[in-house]
């Protein structure tokens, strides 16, 4: 009898509710979040969050209550299942949850004192930030290329390195 | 840091369109609510409005509209957020740059719209950059560049300042051998120019030349073995001096200071930077120094005997100082590469050694083996790249070098034959211009070393100009304490946007035992924390026997205190060590009787020397249980008044749980005891039961009042009922 009930729980914790257009919807609230009904039951705002934030970014996103102990509602499979509009929704609000600009030029890398200090153009801009010039983990190796993570723990992707030109890749050679 | 930044005139002057009240906090941000890198956010608040100013568009909230004000964490970035008739909704949005400053002012707005207008926040967080030139404050609460010239100079004499007689000795040293090698060549001059050039001269005065040459060379190598024994000295007693101001300044500071820095950091600043000084001194101030006075006397030698051909001399100083500088970042790159390359390969090893049951296990031997092979043949092709580097740089170096003394050699030849300079003149002058130009290019790192050392001098003086938070009254009390603790309305977070609790009472009877139950994460160790006044609490106040807390002498209070942990730290020595920690004085009879309390006795006579056996990393291994129980003796030997089970138990199997449960029901009998446990069994002999939840004392009451609340710990009980295979009924 017990082992049935454990048996059960064990299937409970493990089973993985798939959110589809079928069963859930997305709407934005006028204050720029979103929010869900799951089986005709509104959820209030939720938070769209990537299990896979490096490897596979829009798949298998799980679905969770904004508030309290943001518990789960489910997991998407791919954000493609949805609709365009159902897309750029949560295309959106990923951008909002996720800042991680991503490299785009490197201008100009300097040592001093101990840090690292870049400069650097990003797709949301200009920026100028610094890296710890002790800390192992500042820069760390992503497919091809880094992630740069400085030293208020903001991290910026370098996507590609062999898009970079011989000059940039001679800044930031030491690093790699 | 700063949370009232000037906001520029023309915002000021449209704020002022909207609210007549002055400005109470206004930050900045460094994204828009889009996420582009903006220099143009400000967000602030006057007591009647909060207002954002992005990129030329602005937004105004009235404060008493405004139902509440929070931030909201994102991934890398953070959201504030206010909410208005039911609506929350996003007013900017901020990286983790200016995450702190958000969290204070959202707190800041929140006592507004609440009405507590007396309430200013002011963030405890120290700012991270310097506000003139943007640099990196790295710990250091003063800017390297913009702080650092007269401050460094100064400590640096307030270093030497007790050596002082050492530094005079060792200038005098280093002027005399300059002297020396100078006189040197005025010697073989006189030689050449009156016996070799002439023709003439008796093996006495060959004798002499030697007796003289040699006996400057044997002065010179004393001098030299004299000055880097002394140089030596001196860099070793500087950072001794250093290293132990840091360690006692380590143990004085309160854990909230010393949570602000890593382990690795403080004990970084201890070795490391105190290595840089002494090697400075050793190395640097000895050589580099020395070299230095060679320079300047040659220099000026040189211009005195022969002004052109010391200016062709010179005339190749700039070019040794542009080599060296053009490859030294090149060559500082390649041994950077090659020391990381060095800690990859450490790393990996130590990974796999450490793990090596694991790696056995599961039958990963070859893949370990193949990615330790490839790391290793990197390591080999950055050797042998740097190797290669240097065989060829090298000896160019020194043929650019010595194409200096060639060109002296020519236009001094041309005046020996015209015979405007002699012979000995001339050998006098090419020995000195290859004095002069050899130390050049190292001098030119001579900036470097300076900065390195006065940026280390800093990193020390920064930990040393540092004052506990943990304040110690004017008056410190000194009592036998009861135990009587009283919580009045505590607030408290370790970092001023993450609060742990807030609005706790509680009142503790002496001997009474409570329980302190809840999720992980709740706040019980820091409650506890705060109960050892390891930390301050932010607002309200802990009260022993009536006396706030704060009154207490720290050390005094501190021994009145019993605390065994879930993680059992034992320092490496004996055990008798160990349990003595808390009573140094304590005599070996009640040694064994707190062992006997704390059921260790019977293991430690099995030990092979017994009490005296050592324990620690090279020592004996003690189980799990062993080690708790060794860490209730010392409890037991302190005899406190207060005592702390922290998990005491939850890592240990039944039977060794059994015999520490009974060690600890003797331990805690007339003394007021906190414990914390997940298993609530462990609590059943507990008075009363505190259930901490969402920041605050959510239950409390003995287990069957609080059972029949049938709130969160009844829901605790049942959960950990079923999983036992029991109900609650039974």
């Amino acid at each position: 009898m017990m082992n049935d009930k454990l048996d059960l729980n064990v299937e409970q914790i493990t089973s993985i509710i798939r959110l589809t257009p079928e069963n859930i919807s997305f709407e934005a609230t006028p204050g720029g979040f979103i929010k869900a009904k799951f089986e005709g039951q509104d959820k209030g705002l939720v938070n769209i969050i990537r299990t896979f934030p490096l490897s596979d970014a829009d798949r298998l996103l799980s679905v969770r209550l904004a508030d309290g102990k943001q518990e789960e509602i489910g997991i998407i499979d791919a954000i493609s299942d949805f609709d365009d509009a159902t897309v750029q929704l949560l295309q959106k609000h990923l951008k909002l949850r996720y800042f991680r600009p991503k490299i785009q030029k490197i201008i100009s890398v300097k040592e001093q004192f101990g840090y690292t200090y870049w400069t650097v153009e990003t797709d949301m801009g200009l920026v100028k930030f610094a890296s710890s010039s002790g800390s192992a983990g500042s820069v760390i190796r992503h497919k091809k290329g880094v992630i740069i993570k400085d030293s208020n723990n903001n991290r910026y992707e370098l996507e590609d390195l062999s898009v970079l030109s011989a000059k940039e890749l001679k800044k930031i050679d030491l690093y790699l | 840091m700063e949370l009232l930044v000037t906001l520029p005139d023309n915002l000021i002057e449209r704020l002022k369109t909207v609210t007549c009240e002055p400005i109470v906090y206004c930050i900045r941000s460094d994204i828009t609510v889009d996420g582009a890198y903006s220099d143009d956010v400000f967000v602030g608040a006057t007591k009647d409005c909060l207002f954002v100013f992005s990129n030329g568009d602005e937004q105004f909230f009235e404060i008493a509209s405004l139902e509440s004000v929070r931030i909201r964490k994102q991934i890398d970035n953070g959201l504030l957020t206010v909410t208005q008739n039911g609506e929350e909704r996003i007013v900017a949005r901020y990286t983790l740059k200016h995450a702190v400053r958000f969290a204070c002012l959202a707190e800041g707005v929140i006592n507004f719209v609440e009405k507590k207008f007396d309430r200013v926040v002011k963030c405890k967080e120290r700012e991270k950059q310097c506000p003139k030139c943007g640099r990196m404050l790295r710990g250091v609460g003063k800017c390297p560049k913009c702080d650092k010239q007269s401050g460094s100079f100064h400590k640096m004499l307030s270093v030497c300042a007790p050596y002082k007689w050492l530094v005079v000795v060792i200038v005098s040293i280093m002027m005399i051998m300059t002297a020396l090698s100078l006189g040197q060549q005025f010697v073989v001059r006189w030689f050449v120019d009156g016996f070799l050039s002439k023709g003439k001269g008796t093996v006495s005065d060959i004798g002499l030349f030697l007796l003289l040459y040699v006996g400057i060379t044997m002065l010179n190598m004393g001098g030299q073995l004299l000055k880097n024994f002394l140089c030596t000295k001196l860099g070793l007693k500087i950072s001794h001096g250093l290293r132990a101001n840091l360690s006692t300044h380590l143990q004085k500071m309160s854990l909230g200071i010393m949570g602000k820095r890593s382990e690795g950091e403080l004990m970084q600043r201890v070795f490391n930077d105190t290595g840089h000084i002494s090697r400075f001194f050793t190395n640097s101030f000895c050589n580099v120094f020395s070299q230095a006075v060679t320079i300047v006397s040659l220099t000026v030698l040189m211009l005195i005997l022969n002004w052109k051909l010391a200016l062709a001399a010179l005339f190749f100083a700039p070019f040794i100082i542009i080599f060296s500088r053009t490859f030294w970042p090149h060559m500082r790159k390649m041994n950077h590469r090659l020391h990381r390359k060095s800690d990859t390969i450490q790393n990996k090893l130590q990974d796999v050694l450490s793990g090596i049951r694991i790696v056995k296990t599961y039958g990963r031997e070859a893949s370990e083996i193949e990615a330790f092979d490839n790391i290793n043949d990197d390591y080999a092709v950055i050797q042998y790249r740097n190797e290669k580097f240097y065989t060829t740089v090298f000896p160019f170096m020194s043929l650019l070098l010595s194409f200096g003394t060639y060109i002296i050699v020519y236009l001094g030849g041309m005046d020996v034959l015209n015979g405007e300079m002699t012979v000995g003149g001339l050998t006098q002058f090419v020995s000195y211009a290859g004095m002069l130009l050899g130390p050049l290019g190292q001098m030119s790192f001579l900036p470097r070393h300076i900065v390195f050392m006065t940026t280390s001098l800093d990193r020390i003086y920064d930990v040393l100009d540092e004052e506990s938070d943990v304040k110690i009254s004017d008056n410190p009390i000194r009592r036998e304490i009861d135990g009587n603790v009283s919580i009045k309305g505590l607030k408290f977070g370790y970092r001023p946007h993450e609060v742990v609790l807030d609005g706790v009472d509680l009142e503790v009877k002496k001997g009474e035992m409570i329980g302190l139950v809840g999720a992980s994460g709740t706040g019980k160790s820091t409650l506890i924390n705060l109960i050892m006044r390891l930390y301050d609490v932010d607002e309200g106040k802990i009260e022993i026997d009536g006396i706030n807390i704060k009154e207490y002498d720290p050390a005094d209070y501190h021994r009145q205190i019993g605390v065994v942990l879930q993680e059992t730290f034992l320092f490496a020595g004996t055990v008798l060590d160990n349990i003595r920690f808390a009573n140094p004085d304590a005599k070996l009879e009640d040694v064994i009787k707190a062992a006997k309390v704390a059921n260790a006795h019977e293991f430690i006579c099995r030990l092979p020397d017994g009490y005296n056996t050592y324990i620690g990393e090279k020592g004996h291994n003690l189980s799990g249980g062993e080690k708790q129980r060794i860490a209730i003796a010392r409890a037991v030997l302190g005899d406190p008044k207060i005592l702390i089970l922290d998990e005491a138990t939850s890592a240990l199997d039944t039977e060794s749980e059994y015999q520490i449960q009974q060690a600890l029901e003797r331990l805690r009998q007339g003394r007021t005891t906190f414990a914390i446990a997940h298993r609530l069994s462990t609590l059943r002999c507990a008075d009363r039961l505190a259930v901490i939840d969402d920041h605050k004392i959510a239950e409390l009451g003995s287990h069957n009042e609080l059972l029949e609340r049938k709130g969160i710990y009844h829901g605790l009980v049942t959960a950990q009922l079923e999983m036992s295979g029991k109900r609650l009924e039974e």
